[in-house]
């Protein structure tokens, strides 16, 4: 244990304890925005890969994923080489820029279905970087020239001369490198290529981010989504919740969210849902959202929602239990009451219920609580009289609903994100 | 100690040599799980070893023909930032693997592992904090160097 200790010890006097993850992560980086060939494959396999695998259905990423192997999508980051230096067209031969070591080999495939990101040619954006610990060092944005053809190995000579945006200890902030940047002039599909050269160590990091300028106004977009609504817990298990939360709106479109936690981002969705995995059990985790549009600029972050996992070894129950009846039906329709006991030994505040809502369900009216649906999930939340739920007390509210099939009663609910046993 | 810095000025390196410093060290006569606790002593990670996965599939065609005749046993784990860390079991040999294919051709710079002594774990990131150390090779030799701070 005191070398345990003594180890942990030197790795703090260095300022990063990089083997314990407590709460500080560790370096290395990738471009999030636009997002390089790794980070999107990594993102792609985790969408297919239902939790706890990567298995991407983009053809690009799965081509690259049977040649390199899943690991380097484990390390989506770590595209570098140790001893650059600086020397980069030195030692990365023409055809190999998009991955320069064997590890990142597949990454330099020849193919037109890579990932892309849509950009608008002279706008200004925000580009993204991610870093779990800041380092210094200096970012070279190059693009593709005119007439550049991604199914051809990319060289040197594809990139133009100059980069179109350079970058020296941009500022860091929730694990990312952040800064304002403006495209250049350019139409159709393209190649973005950073190399990030620290200037504490020789180490280099190389990415590409596929992309396709449109537009070409010239007017920056620099509004920035609306906030996300609050997201809602459910499906909790030991590893595991699912969020949703109310779209953001924005003057262009938003593109994708970024559910945080600590400070990281640690799950990224297209649409306004996502399920964060690889939790630990029996552990508490705050999550916000943020909102991003096309041309990189982000919304405030969402109100917290703050989440408890279960202890594992069985389906997880919280301090909370559901009786849902159903006292009328008729054709096409129904009324389900519901009471929600707290059955544990502190007040639920601002409670939330969820439950699954089928899709040939449509919910007409309620009472004594505020019910949305959205993406097949129904959340009842309390009125001004009844928001919160004290120790040993229970809310009751009901709801109408049309339903195009004989109406099933839910099996399981979620209470702020606990599962509740159902009576 | 002066002779390990000489060892490994003149890249003679043998996996015996590998981690001069890297204290405590897993217990490989466990195998897999004696890096999985050992890592697990250091980070509170890595506290559930993953196995029966197919080693091609996770790292790929090429460098499975290179590492995987040098791996006695292996398997992954959770440990931040990688939601599947490998943990590889090593036999002698796979420096002069590297060398010979670096010199065919079939693979580009330096091996992609974190080595310590009889093991390598498939992390870049904090690795250095374990004591583990990189190689770097041309066709005729191999040099172990300390991992840069990240």
């Amino acid at each position: 244990m005191r070398k345990r200790i003594a180890l942990l010890a030197v790795a703090a006097a260095v300022g990063a304890v990089l083997v314990h993850t407590g709460g500080t992560a560790v370096a290395h980086g990738s471009m999030v925005w636009p997002g390089s060939r790794t980070y999107l494959c990594y993102e792609d396999g985790r969408a297919g890969g239902g939790g706890g695998d990567l298995n991407p259905t983009n053809p690009a990423c799965a081509a690259a994923v049977a040649q390199g192997g899943k690991q380097p999508l484990w390390d989506w980051f770590g595209n570098l080489i140790s001893n650059a230096a600086g020397r980069h067209r030195e030692i990365i031969p023409d055809g190999n820029l998009c991955g320069p070591t064997t590890k990142f080999s597949a990454y330099n495939l020849t193919r037109a279905d890579w990932p892309t990101t849509q950009v608008q040619a002279n706008s200004q954006v925000t580009f993204r970087y991610n870093a779990w610990a800041p380092h210094p060092g200096t970012w070279e944005q190059y693009v593709t020239k005119d007439g550049f053809d991604v199914t051809k190995p990319l060289k040197w000579s594809d990139l133009e001369s100059a980069p179109f945006d350079k970058v020296t200890n941009p500022p860091l902030a929730n694990g990312e490198y952040a800064w304002q940047a403006r495209l250049p002039n350019k139409t159709g599909r393209h190649v973005i290529y950073s190399l990030w050269q620290r200037s504490d160590s020789p180490e280099a990091f190389y990415s590409c981010s596929d992309v396709v300028f449109g537009g070409g106004t010239g007017t920056p977009d620099t509004t920035a989504p609306s906030a996300p609504g609050t997201p809602v817990a459910s499906g909790v298990t030991s590893s595991s919740v699912k969020l949703d939360w109310s779209a953001s709106t924005d003057n262009v479109g938003v593109s994708s969210y970024r559910v945080y936690s600590g400070g990281q981002v640690v799950a990224t969705s297209a649409t306004n849902s996502a399920t964060v995995t690889g939790l630990s059990a029996d552990t508490s985790y705050s999550f916000t959202v943020v909102a991003t549009d096309s041309a990189g600029n982000a919304s405030t972050a969402s109100s917290g929602v703050t989440v408890r996992t279960s202890t594992g070894g069985g389906t997880p129950t919280g301090s909370c239990a559901v009786t849902y009846s159903r006292p009328s039906t008729w054709n096409g329709g129904f009324t389900a009451n519901v009471s929600v006991s707290n059955t544990g030994t502190s007040a639920v505040s601002a409670w939330q219920l969820a439950w699954a809502f089928p899709s040939g369900q449509q919910l007409t009216q309620a009472w004594s609580s505020t019910v949305t649906v959205a993406s097949g999930q129904a959340t009842a939340k309390g009125v001004s009289y009844n928001a919160d739920i004290p120790a040993g007390g229970s809310v009751s509210f009901g709801f109408n609903a049309t339903t195009t099939s004989t109406p099933t009663d839910p099996t399981s609910f979620t209470l702020n994100g606990s599962a509740c046993a159902v009576r | 100690m002066r002779a390990l810095i000489a060892l490994l000025v003149v890249g003679s390196v043998t996996f015996a040599l590998l981690v001069g410093r890297a204290e405590p060290t897993p217990d490989l006569s466990k195998g897999v799980d004696g890096i999985a606790a050992w890592l697990h002593d250091l980070t509170d990670e890595c506290s559930t070893v993953r196995r029966g996965d197919d080693f091609t599939d996770f790292a790929g065609p090429v460098r499975s023909k290179v590492y995987a005749p040098f791996i006695a046993e292996w398997g992954t784990c959770a440990k931040e930032p990688y939601g599947r860390l490998g943990l590889l079991v090593l036999r002698p040999g796979l420096e002069q693997a590297w060398r010979t294919a670096l010199a065919e051709g079939e693979v580009r710079g330096d091996p992609d592992l974190a080595f310590g002594d009889g093991f390598a774990l498939t992390g870049s990131i904090g690795m250095e904090y374990l004591g583990l150390k990189r190689l770097e090779c041309t066709p005729t030799a191999c040099s172990l160097m300390e991992i840069k701070h990240h």
